[in-house]
């Protein structure tokens, strides 16, 4: 190891914005992502003129419509900003790629100032082309087996078609494994949705019980329908600056203690060593090397719903709860709540608040730690977050300490 | 290779991804010559899915033109001289 700390505390996040989240906004992706990021720059005191760093994920062009949100071209251009430094992408430590990437490059001297962005539109682009349909699945279709390539070769001919079913297999191996139940699993959304009802911008906020959860229609078993993160339109922006300037920033800054990055095991979604978990156990673990905080210091955790099944095994990765035992960690939900030991997904998470795709978590994280969370605030300390995003091969994790301010 | 495996973890799939298609179950199974090589594929004749983890399974093939698809069904134990 270099002597000296990890070069990730030369950064902290002294702004954050967020545009208006929903159902079907029926705006372009551009247009949040000026909102989101014009509010992220005056909410850290600064103005245009001063970013000189430039971050997203994965960048424009990926995944299906509305996924990937504009690239930083068109967002540098759009907002007319003078760059020393910009990065767009998808591999890397999830999405929280571009935010380690712009502490690094803070670190380096490369910027001062990084405004980093997420933005997606998937309800608007569902609503417009319908949910894109998969034909030929085992050879059901008029073309007989489908051609693909890449990791979906070897899935899509036997209709393992979606992160639904490959997360659903390590669920299966959790309830064979640990006897993981549909109750226990059901309290990542239960706490979800009781949070989201003092989140104004959650686009699910009705009230939801054990029953309402086990009657829900079975997606691919044991996850329901609201074991899924529910789609969304809305972007999310943070101003990532030198820790020189935390102290003059308008709002307490959220200093980045250490970042979580590793990926030892194999990098896939079926071939991974334990498939009771996942690249997140390898990301958790570089986490707590890079620091001497633990995990009985955090406050408040934002770790990644997009199925539920994924919190659980964020929890076992970053220690708040032995292998196999975060099925027990999360029975009964009073250890999850807003008043509990470990305070989880406060403002709703991605199932009810709706799929930010892991910045939503990272925005809630500094709200809280801000104290400015309103009706849903953590009651007590909250010094230390930490936010984790991904599931499968993909995972990133980030603990930030709350500044003076 | 013998076609044999066992099956590491399985999901009954639901969500009609083709709308009207019925459940059908995805297996992943390791290959009993390397048991850390594991096949995302479908079982098929399962009568149960009490103890399938863990069961052996054989594979069968299911063609589509020039392209033979390996799908697993569960070995009936009671055939089995040792196993």
């Amino acid at each position: 190891m270099s002597a000296g700390p990890p070069l990730e505390r030369q950064a902290a996040i002294t702004g954050i914005g967020q545009s208006d989240v929903g159902r079907r906004l029926g705006r372009t992706d551009i247009d949040l992502t000026i909102d989101a990021c014009l509010d992220a720059i005056a909410d850290a005191g600064l103005t245009r003129e001063d970013i000189d760093g430039l971050a997203t994920y994965p960048g424009a062009g990926t995944g299906m419509a509305g996924f990937s949100g504009p690239g930083t071209p068109e967002v540098q251009d759009a907002l007319r900003l003078k760059l020393n430094w910009h990065d767009g992408g998808a591999e890397g430590p999830a999405q929280m790629k571009a935010v380690i990437a712009a502490c690094f490059a803070i670190a380096a001297g490369a910027a001062r100032h990084v405004l980093v962005y997420r933005t997606v539109t998937e309800s608007t682009a569902q609503g417009e082309g319908g949910r894109q349909g998969i034909g030929g699945i085992g050879g059901g279709g008029s073309g007989g087996v489908p051609r693909s390539s890449g990791f979906l070769q070897w899935t899509l001919p036997f209709g393992a078609v979606s992160a639904a079913n490959w997360i659903a297999l390590v669920g299966q191996r959790r309830v064979h494994e640990f006897g993981l139940t549909r109750e226990q699993l059901a309290h990542v959304a239960l706490n979800g949705r009781r949070n989201a009802a003092l989140n104004p911008k959650a686009v699910y906020r009705q009230p939801m019980d054990l029953d309402d959860y086990l009657a829900a229609r079975m997606i691919s078993s044991p996850l329901c329908l609201f074991d899924c993160d529910a789609p969304c339109d809305g972007s999310t922006a943070l101003v990532i600056s030198h820790v020189d300037y935390a102290d003059d920033a308008p709002h307490p800054a959220c200093h980045v203690n250490a970042v979580g990055t590793a990926l030892r095991g194999r990098p896939s979604w079926d071939q991974f060593d334990d498939m009771t978990t996942m690249a997140a156990r390898d990301a958790g673990a570089s986490m707590w090397e890079r620091t001497d905080l633990i995990p009985s210091d955090v406050d408040i955790a934002q770790l990644y719903d997009g199925f539920s099944l994924l919190t659980l095994v964020w929890l076992e990765a970053l220690g708040f709860c032995g292998r196999g035992e975060s099925g027990a960690f999360v029975d009964g939900g009073s250890r999850i709540a807003l008043d509990g030991q470990l305070p989880l997904n406060t403002a709703g998470g991605q199932l009810s608040a709706g799929r930010l795709h892991g910045f939503g978590l990272l925005h809630e994280a500094c709200v809280q730690l801000r104290g400015d969370g309103g009706e849903r605030q953590v009651p007590g300390r909250h010094e230390v977050a930490v936010v984790a995003n991904g599931g499968g091969p993909i995972a990133g994790s980030l603990l930030l300490t709350r500044g003076s301010g | 290779m013998s076609g044999r495996g066992r099956v590491h973890a399985y999901t009954v799939n639901h969500q009609q991804w083709i709308p009207g298609s019925e459940p059908y179950v995805i297996g992943l199974v390791e290959i009993v010559e390397q048991p850390d090589v594991r096949l995302t594929t479908n079982l098929v004749d399962c009568e149960s899915e009490d103890g399938l983890i863990g069961s052996d399974v054989e594979v069968t093939f299911e063609q589509h033109d020039e392209v033979f698809l390996p799908l697993f069904r569960s070995v009936d134990s009671s055939k089995e001289s040792n196993s």
